[in-house]
This record gives C-alpha cells, structure tokens and sequence, in this order.
C-alpha cells in the first residue's frame, strides 16, 4: 500500500516524506539492536571475551598464579602424546554420553506421551512431573542422589524389604558410573517439556486418518508420531548430548571423580588441572579440544539427520 | 524458503548455544565472594603507610578465612566478636577442607584473595615461592619455641605462623574396646601390638565389622610407618622423593592382609568413609574401632560422642612413628591492601590472653607459652584429653617437615594410586613403578 503510494507520487516527493522513510529504514535495524543489546553486551563481555582469553591461554603455560608465557602448540601435543589421563577420562566421558543420551530421550519421550493423554487433572500431574527439574539439576540433587544411593542409603533399605543386599552403588567402581548416568537419565524435565509442546503440535487429523486406514497405537507411534517429532528429536539430542558431555556437579559432589577414577569424567579432569594443580593453561587447551570434540559429534548428529528427521514441509521426502 | 527458513533457525540456534554454553560452562562451583577491600579504598594508603590501624580513624574491613569443623567455626567468630579494635570489621569465609585450597586459587587468580588465610603446611611453600604471602616479621613471637616458629619459614622468612601444635596419633572406640575386653592400644604400642589388636578384635567383632579404618591411602599413614622402620622422612633434605621401595610394598603387602582378613575397612565402606562427619566417619558411626587423628581433633571427636574415645601413638617399629605440626598457620595475602591490620590482628590472635581463652585448643595447643598458662586453669576435659596427647607423643616425636614446593597436591595422585591396591586392581609392585611415574612428573615440574 505505502510503496503503491510512493510510486504514484515518484515525481514530486517532498524533501520531508524521503527523510521520513529514509530514517525509518535506518531505525528498524538499530532499534532491533537496542532490544537485543541486554543479550549481546552479556555475550560479548561475559562469553566471546573469555571465550578468546581461554583461547590465548591455551597456548601459553598460565598457571592461575602466575603470569603466561607463550608455549606454542605444547599443551596440545602433550595431551595428545604424553597424558595418561587425558585418553581414560575422554573414555569413561564418550561411554556416559552414548549411553546418557538415548536412554535420557527415551526417557523423556515416554513421559510427554503419558503427560499428553486427556484426562482430569492432567496438568496437576504435569506440574508435578516436571517440579524436580525446578528445584534444580545441581548440589542439592546431587546431594540428595549421594543419601539415596549410600549404602544405608533409600534405595538399598528398599532392596532389602525383598530380601535383596544391594551393591555399593556410588562406592564401587563397578557401579558409580551407572548411578550417576540414572541421575542424568531422571534429571528428563527440560527435555519432556519440549517432547510434551511437540507432540501437541502433530494434527490430530493425522491420527484420524491413519487410524481410518486401519492403523494400531504402535504403527501410530512409528508412522506418524516418531516422524512427525523428528526435528524436536534432533534437537533435543543436541542438547541433551552437550550437557552430557559437560557432567560436572554430580561426579563432583556425588563420587569427587572415584572411585579408583571410575567417574573421572573430562570436565572433572579440567577442573583439577585448572583450580586443583594451576594448570590453567593446559585446562584452557583440554576446554578447546573439548568444544572441538562437541563440535564434531554435533557434526555428526546433523549429517545424518537427512536420514530420519522429517521436516512438514519438505513434502516427505526421504 | 519457508523450510530452509525452519532449518537455518535450528541451526543456527543450536550453533550458537554450542558455542556458548561449551565454552563458558563450568567454574565449578567455586564462587568467590566480594572482596570488601575495595570498598575501604581512599583510606588504604594512609593506613598501610603509617603501619597500622591503631592510628587510623578510617573503617578497615578485613577478609579472613579459614577451614575446620563446627566448633572451631563457632569459637572463631567469637573470638572475631572481641575485635581487637573498634574500626576494623571482619568479613568470615569459613569453610570444611574440602575445596578450600581449590577456592582459594582462584580467589588469588581473581586479585581477590582474603587478607587473613589459614594455611597448611603442605601448601606454605608453594604460595611463599610464588609470593603471594606477606613477611609476617612484625609479629611478636617472645614467647615461642624458635623451632616451632621455624616451621612457617620459607628460606629463612616467616610467611606463615603456626597457630598452635598438634600431634600424630590414633583414636578408638573405648566402649567397644572395653565391651570385648581387648588390650587396649597404648601410647609406645608397637606394629606387632597392632597386629595382634586387629586379630583379637576382628575374631569378636565379627563379619560386618571392622577393626581399623583403612587409611593406608592417605601418605600420612605411610609417613608414619616409613619413619617407624628407621627409613625416615619420604622426602630428603634436598626435597626429592624418598620412599623406600622394599619399606612401601612391605607396608602395601601387609595393608592387603589385613584387608583380606577383615581387620581394615574394605574398599567400598573406605571410600566413603570421611574424617569427623558424623554420619560418615566409620569410627564414630561405629563401622571400625581404630583410625589415625591429630591431638587438635579431639575436642571434634568429643563433641561428636562425649567420653567415648581413647588414644594412642601411632605404631613403633625401630623408632616411634608420630610428629608433632603445626596444625595450621596465619598467612597474610601479599596483595592485600590492609597488610599492617592484618599482621596486627595475627599479633593480637596468638599472643592475646583472652583470644586464647575463647579458641581454646580448636586449633591445637596455642604456641605461646604464655597462652598457655594463662588458659590452662580453664581447660575442659576434652583440652586436657587432647594436652596430654600432645605431652605423650613430645618426647620421641619424628621432625615434621613441610612439603616441598611444587608437591602440594602429590598426596591426591598417592591416593589414587593406593585406591587402586584397596580395590584389587594392581599389585604393590606395579602400583610401587605407577607411583614413581607420578612421582617423575611431580620432580619434573617441582623443578621449574
């Protein structure tokens, strides 16, 4: 409409009327700015600037105490080549994460789905489902898991009840690794959140249709429920997948890393040569390989999302 | 457009919250809190200056921290209530041990470090050598054995001042001991009597119950028993590691046995076990009978379960087994803006009769003679338990000596190392060559 005007009057344009929509023109941009300044200053001074220190530090041999000297490439070539810890910890990370993630999905998945029945005072168990996750994922859960899990702990008197003398579950080595993993997988709440929004998104008239062409519950789930959540399923593993890989509080509260180092997971191990040894130049270089690594398995992730996540609009193409 | 739209939303959000919450994540919990040094700061030159808030009519206010338990907590800020003078006031960060070297790292990092630190023994000589700690030359020290105060010295210059001594023995149940009529441990008991203790013990107290804790990971334990054998101290005089290897894997081979046997604690009860918490220290919760402690815990362990304890050296073999340390010292921050009132308060803090009165033995027998004798008539039971500890360890008690720098956290690697015997995952021989790996690095970079 306002272009059609302009164009009508192209000729004879007052001076006025060309500053009016010039500035307008310069306004959107800078107001859009102003609105997002509250984020980008917390970016750039609390992120992308300690984001290019740590960076700088990675080469050098700061050690928190004293001043850096540039050391080149040799905090990397030492990880790589001369660090027995740097190989076991990356290990027992990769095994919590590929493990973690499904299992936390799968998790979630089927709490949204029970969450998204119709049924009276549906939104009172939601509020209750996903209360854990506000009281927070950190110290005081975990403090909470390390009661549960102690050897006189709740779980264990409730093995007994069935006659059953259940392990040292945060005390040996072959078991703490497994109780940290349930914390993550039952810390879901984020997760479902997301699961629960998807799935009301999917047309009811899918399921209509389908159920007309003769399709069960189970044939539902797989052809039109699973697909129809793809891209919410790749988003959440994503997410899922990066703070997995940053586990600290609960190998740090619950087990501090043993035992033996069976819960020494990678941020633990950064953490101790940073704040534990002073190594803050080594942690720096053992932080980027750690980004680069994310970096890859989300690579990894989106390369082969084209096989199984399904965007509407994309007209099913597989 | 609308579907790549769509993707390039994702994508995009995904990238930029990689980024973001991969880089800047984890500080691990350690927040510092607000440095009030900076906030006193037009009078900071003026009163370090004139070397003291004494003449000073401006408001100082003083960082100060330290570790420990409830009631050296409790006594502390009493004695911090008595202020020493009316325009300083104190800012506490107190803290257990755990994470309270981690914390202070950073704080030093962040130029925000408190004035006043307690320090330990094992990190005195990295921070001095770092120069992080100010000379404390100030401090009167009339009353003190030299030898004691020598031990906050680094090449010749006090950087830490001990705040009291405490000494190395053993601590046991006594109601169990006298229920099962077993031979109580004694002050000059040997490693046989020990031996013969957990054989006789462990055959009454039966299957889920333990005689010792096993606290053969902690280096104290190995310490001790190096210098009971005649080998001495696990660090020569040049500060190179001495562990004797026939003595290390003799001591890991019999520590197996004893495991084996049920006399120490087993692996997964071990390492949740943790010294003084009242639910988790496997003497006081009644899983074990016997561990090792220092004369300054009693007063703790007393008040966890009044009368319940007794004590004891730690073994002998060809010499006596326990030291006498400084159980923590004073330090003064560097790069503290209030040097002068810090000093002056650590005067008033070891040196001021009635400060005594209020710390008692929280932090081992005070060092000046003359708080001492002005405090003793007030003793409790549970300081006279813990002065006669101290007075029975004294006479043939091994040089205490502070951990060369550089190997301040050597004692976690030890640790690990020896978890992995309690969990029969090595043998002493390969954990003995795992050791001397950890030990190289340690030597390595002790060098630079």
């Amino acid at each position: 409409m306002n272009n059609a005007a302009i164009k009508e009057t192209a000729g004879s344009v007052k001076l006025g009327q060309v500053k009016k929509i010039r500035s307008k023109r310069w306004e959107t941009p800078v107001t859009g700015y102003l609105f997002l300044s509250p984020w980008l200053i917390g970016f750039l001074l609390l992120t992308l600037g300690p984001m290019i220190m740590s960076l700088y530090y990675s080469f050098t041999d700061y050690s928190l105490l004293a001043a850096p000297n540039w050391v080149g490439f040799d905090n990397y070539k030492q990880i790589f080549t001369d660090d027995d810890v740097f190989p076991k910890s990356l290990k027992i990370t990769i095994t919590f994460v590929l493990l973690t993630v499904p299992l936390r999905l799968m998790f979630a998945l089927c709490i949204a789905m029970l969450l998204n029945r119709k049924m009276k005072g549906m939104s009172f168990y939601r509020t209750m489902v996903y209360f854990p996750s506000l009281i927070g994922t950190s110290i005081a859960v975990s403090i909470l898991w390390k009661n549960i899990f102690s050897r006189n702990g709740f779980i264990n008197d409730f093995l007994g009840i069935f006659g059953i003398k259940g392990p040292a579950w945060i005390a040996d080595p072959k078991y703490a690794l497994g109780t940290l993993i349930i914390l993550m997988v039952w810390q879901f709440g984020s997760s479902m959140i997301i699961f629960l929004a998807g799935l009301k998104q999917i047309p009811t008239d899918l399921y209509e249709a389908s159920s007309v062409d003769g399709a069960g519950k189970f044939r539902q789930f797989v052809s039109v429920t699973l697909p129809m959540l793809s891209p919410i399923i790749l988003f959440n593993a994503v997410q899922t997948m990066i703070n997995t890989f940053q586990m600290f509080t609960q190998s740090f509260v619950i087990t501090n890393g043993g035992p033996v180092k069976s819960t020494f997971v990678y941020v633990m191990y950064l953490y101790e040569e940073a704040f534990t040894k002073f190594h803050m130049g080594y942690a720096s270089a053992l932080a980027w390989i750690l980004l680069i690594l994310i970096g890859l398995f989300a690579a990894v992730l989106f390369g082969t999302s084209k096989y199984w996540v399904f965007y509407e609009n994309q007209g099913g193409k597989k | 457009m609308k579907k790549s739209t769509k993707k390039g939303i994702l994508a995009t959000a995904l990238t930029l919250m990689m980024v973001t919450s991969a880089a800047c994540g984890n500080n691990g919990g350690n927040n510092s809190t607000n440095t009030p040094a900076d906030s006193t700061a037009p009078s900071d030159t003026a009163a370090s200056n004139n070397g003291g808030a004494a003449s000073n009519d401006e408001k100082v206010t003083l960082t100060i921290a330290w570790w420990g338990s409830q009631p050296r907590h409790d006594a502390t800020l009493k004695a911090l209530d008595q202020a020493l003078h009316p325009n300083v006031t104190f800012q506490t960060q107190f803290s257990g041990w755990d994470g309270y070297f981690d914390k202070l790292a950073v704080q030093y990092s962040a130029k925000n470090a408190p004035d006043i630190i307690q320090m330990d023994a094992a990190y005195v000589n990295d921070y001095a050598g770092r120069g992080l700690l100010a000379d404390l030359k100030d401090l009167d020290v009339a009353n003190m054995d030299s030898a004691t105060v020598d031990g906050g010295k680094v090449n010749g210059t006090l950087y830490a001042m001990p705040l009291g001594v405490a000494a190395l023995g053993m601590v046991y149940d006594k109601t169990v001991v006298e229920k099962l009529d077993l031979t109580a441990p004694t002050f000059g008991w040997s490693w046989d009597d020990l031996f013969a203790f957990g054989e006789a013990a462990k055959a009454k107290l039966g299957k889920d119950k333990y005689v010792m804790v096993d606290q053969s990971a902690d280096l104290v334990d190995y310490t001790s028993y190096q210098y009971s054998q005649g080998k001495g101290y696990i660090f020569d005089a040049e500060g190179n590691f001495a562990i004797d290897k026939a003595t290390w894997i003799n001591y890991m081979t019999k520590m197996g046995e004893l495991r084996q046997k049920g006399i120490l604690t087993p692996a997964d009860i071990t390492t949740t076990d943790k010294e003084l918490d009242p639910q988790l220290d496997s003497v006081i919760n009644g899983t074990a009978v016997l561990r090792h402690t220092f004369s300054n815990q009693v007063s703790a362990m007393e008040a966890l379960k009044p009368g319940a304890f007794g004590f004891a050296s730690m073994p002998k073999g060809t010499e006596a087994g326990g030291w006498l340390k400084p159980s923590m010292f004073w330090s003064v921050n560097a790069q503290s803006k209030h040097q002068a009132e810090a000093i002056e308060f650590v005067d008033w803090f070891i040196n001021n009769e009635e400060a005594g009165k209020t710390l008692g033995l929280q932090r081992g027998t005070p060092v000046s003679s003359k708080v001492v004798a002005a405090i003793e008539p007030s003793f409790s039971d549970a300081d006279k338990v813990s002065l006669d500890f101290l007075s029975k360890v004294t006479p043939d008690a091994q040089p205490f000596i502070n951990d060369p720098k550089g190997w301040g956290t050597f004692k976690n690697d030890y640790k690990t190392v020896v978890e992995k015997l309690q969990f029969d995952q090595s043998t002493p021989e390969e954990a003995y060559e795992e050791l001397m790996k950890v030990a190289a690095k340690y030597a390595e970079e002790a060098k630079k």
